[in-house]
């Protein structure tokens, strides 16, 4: 944990902020490390964007901190931030070239290294032919991809993606998963913000879920998963499964055609409930495993109530 | 800030609307203006009046002597009265003459106009219409050379005692100069104010047409994450507004230009027109009118900022009243510009040239026409400029906020909370 906190980039501490006497967010802390991608997750209207907003300094928290550690005064500084927006838009009735030079010389780049980067960049996407082209001529998902380029040209140490995903096919959703997983191998943070929850899960290190503008569970995901009080089981199996709904070790079970979906009871070791298979079913195959994020999310929102 | 001056300013200068605004429409305009004078030079240029003349004594040959240079030209015809009107109608002649026998003794003749055709705007038909002068001085004088001849005159000395009184055109004496410079001045001034009012509202149309689509093509997002909100305001307005005075230059220039290389061949008098502009190429006026034109672009553009920045973000809205009302202010001068020729220090005027929207144009147009005491000058700039200092920054704030709202507008008491914030 100490060599962590030697590269914090990012502090979040006990930010408040409201609009009209609603609290969009309430008492929110966390930090971002150099290197990984981090998870900001929760439903829409949880109050990310706000969060975001405040981090980016375009609104004020109420009350609260939010440092960078580059800067000795912990100040933002925009040319060494980027941003991916989830309302996207470009000007469409620009060219290409020109757009990116000039968000890259807001960021503080020189107008030739920023050209010099973009067409790097356009080539590695195979928008090159699109340099000179004016923005409206592109399809939705290829403007998705400038934006992508507009957010880390100036090459920022510090990322904000906000649901980066939205309105992409599968094959561009796997070409960014790829361009954010370079990001992280080069060091960059990420902060990424989603809200469907599935498509974030193998990529992100650690995770902030929020809720109503509030920490719903703060942590390195995969330990968030092993200390999840329930296995889920999944059982292809040929003989009389019926027992499995009587077992003591089961909290919920549906069983269908040789295929049973279980929910394990609290506490029970996977290798227990291995044991008690034994010589009753024959099994084709299993998957023990943590539920999807989605699920233990939606359960601690429950509990909180 | 400079960044997005450079690239509102250059982006801008190369768009297609930019070049069909600053070159095609004044070229479109100049053009109607050239075919307009040209027809009217055309028509005059043919704008002789044909007259047909039935002569039954004899006069013919010295009428149409005595109708030489006069815009009459007179043709004998040897028919019968009875197919004249018929052969008029066809337009072989504008109008005819029937002169009886008895000519000198009646001392009258018939004169018969073709009737005017539909708008009845034709040079020539319009000179033919009532009694034509020069027709009527000529048959007098043709009567008074026969009765001098009559009394025993030599013809020679009769021909030469009947000629009419001419009248020579001079140019006009200096004091008529004068007055005609006044004029030219006060109309440069007027011209003046049409030229910044153009530079402010061509360039407010533009910020108001750039945050609105900012703001619905939310590239907005991307832009404050770079910068803060008023350093993008005034970006805007910077970049814009030296785009407005490239596009002013342009047209001063070629006005110009056309003024004194083509002007003289219209006729225009562009040495009194130099002498008119003279007075306003005062150091003093000069740095005047930039005071007045830099602080009044500044008010208006940052009001349009904000007021853009609250609209709805559809082009729509653009049009409603909250647009209106930014840009009926700066014209209000215009609109009362016969009031300023005839009382520049109506009390009215006064108040209205210290209401920071028209103060500008209201200012320039009463210092054009006469003096205005140097306290009233003097307060006017105090005004607006703190005005502009004040409406900068309530516009920030304004702009700041409502740039991020999506789908809505806000209500004044919205508005009011962001401002106190």
């Amino acid at each position: 944990m100490a060599q962590r906190e030697m590269t914090t980039i990012l502090h979040v501490e006990s930010v408040h902020k409201s609009f009209d006497g609603t609290k969009a967010v309430d008492g929110v802390s966390f930090t971002v490390q150099k290197g990984e991608i981090f998870g900001l997750l929760g439903p829409n209207g949880a109050g990310k964007t706000t969060l975001i907003r405040m981090i980016l300094g375009i609104f004020q928290p109420d009350s609260g901190e939010i440092r960078f550690s580059f800067s000795p005064d912990g100040r933002l500084l925009p040319e060494r931030v980027g941003y991916l927006p989830e309302e996207r838009g470009l000007y469409d009735n620009r060219k290409v070239c020109d757009t990116l030079v000039f968000l890259a010389g807001l960021k503080g780049l020189d107008a030739r290294v920023a050209r010099e980067r973009a067409l790097l960049w356009l080539h590695r996407l195979q928008l090159e032919k699109y340099f000179y082209r004016n923005i409206r001529e592109l399809s939705k998902g290829m403007q998705q991809k400038i934006q992508f380029i507009a957010a880390i040209l100036h090459e920022p140490e510090f990322v904000i993606l906000d649901e980066p995903f939205a309105g992409l096919d599968p094959i561009n959703q796997d070409l960014f998963r790829e361009l954010i997983v370079e990001l992280k191998a080069r060091g960059t943070a990420v902060l990424l913000s989603a809200h469907q929850m599935h498509l974030v899960e193998d990529l992100v290190d650690r995770i902030f879920l929020i809720n109503k503008g509030r920490q719903v569970l703060y942590g390195e995901l995969r330990e968030i998963k092993r200390s999840w009080r329930e296995d889920w089981v999944t059982i292809d199996f040929r003989g009389d499964g019926a027992f499995l709904k009587e077992s003591s070790l089961v909290k919920s079970a549906q069983i269908e055609n040789g295929r049973a979906q279980l929910i394990l009871q609290e506490g029970v070791r996977p290798e227990e409930f291995l044991a008690a298979l034994v010589g009753k079913i024959e099994i084709e195959q299993i998957a023990i495993r943590k539920p999807p994020l989605h699920h233990i999310f939606v359960e601690i929102v429950k509990e909180q109530k | 800030m400079l960044t997005v001056a450079r690239w509102e300013f250059v982006q801008n200068l190369k768009s297609k609307a930019f070049v069909i605004a600053t070159f095609a429409a004044p070229l479109f305009s100049l053009s109607l203006i050239a075919l307009v004078i040209w027809i009217a030079r055309a028509a005059e240029r043919d704008g002789v009046t044909q007259l047909a003349v039935l002569d039954r004594a004899g006069v013919f040959t010295e009428l149409r002597e005595r109708l030489q240079g006069s815009g009459y030209r007179v043709v004998l015809f040897n028919g019968s009265e009875a197919e004249l009107p018929a052969r008029m109608q066809r337009g072989e002649f504008d109008g005819y003459l029937v002169i009886e026998s008895d000519f000198f003794q009646t001392r009258q003749v018939r004169y018969v106009p073709k009737p005017r055709e539909g708008l009845g705007l034709n040079i020539r038909e319009l000179q033919a219409q009532g009694v034509p002068r020069p027709v009527r001085d000529a048959l007098s004088q043709i009567l008074l050379a026969h009765s001098l001849r009559e009394a025993g005159l030599p013809p020679e000395k009769a021909t030469e005692l009947s000629q009419g009184v001419q009248i020579i055109v001079q140019a006009a004496p200096e004091a008529v100069t004068e007055q005609l410079k006044a004029g030219i001045t006060i109309g440069v001034g007027f011209v003046i104010i049409l030229l910044l009012l153009f530079i402010t509202m061509n360039s407010i149309t533009w910020i108001m047409y750039g945050v609105i689509s900012e703001k619905r093509n939310r590239v907005v997002e991307i832009l404050l994450s770079s910068i803060r909100a008023h350093e993008l305001m005034t970006g805007k307005i910077l970049g814009l507004g030296g785009l407005a005075l490239v596009q002013a230059f342009i047209w001063a220039l070629v006005g110009l230009t056309l003024i004194f290389v083509g002007g003289p061949y219209v006729g225009l008098p562009t040495s009194v027109i130099s002498l008119a502009i003279l007075p306003f190429l005062a150091w003093g006026k000069i740095l005047l009118y930039l005071a007045y034109f830099v602080l009044g672009y500044l008010f208006l553009a940052s009001l349009t900022a904000a007021v853009s920045a609250t609209l709805s973000d559809d082009l729509q809205s653009a049009s409603s009243f909250g647009m209106s009302l930014v840009f009926l202010p700066p014209i209000l001068p215009i609109m009362l510009f016969s009031l300023v020729l005839r009382n520049p220090d109506h009390i009215a005027l006064k108040i209205i040239s210290l209401f920071p929207p028209s103060t500008p144009g209201m200012m320039i147009l009463r210092t054009a026409v006469s003096p205005v005491p140097w306290w009233e000058v003097l307060l006017s700039v105090i005004v607006l400029a703190l005005a502009t200092y004040g409406m900068m920054r309530l516009a920030g704030k304004i702009f700041q906020v409502g740039i991020l709202m999506y789908g809505k507008s806000p209500t004044l008491r919205e508005l009011w909370r962001w401002v106190r914030s």
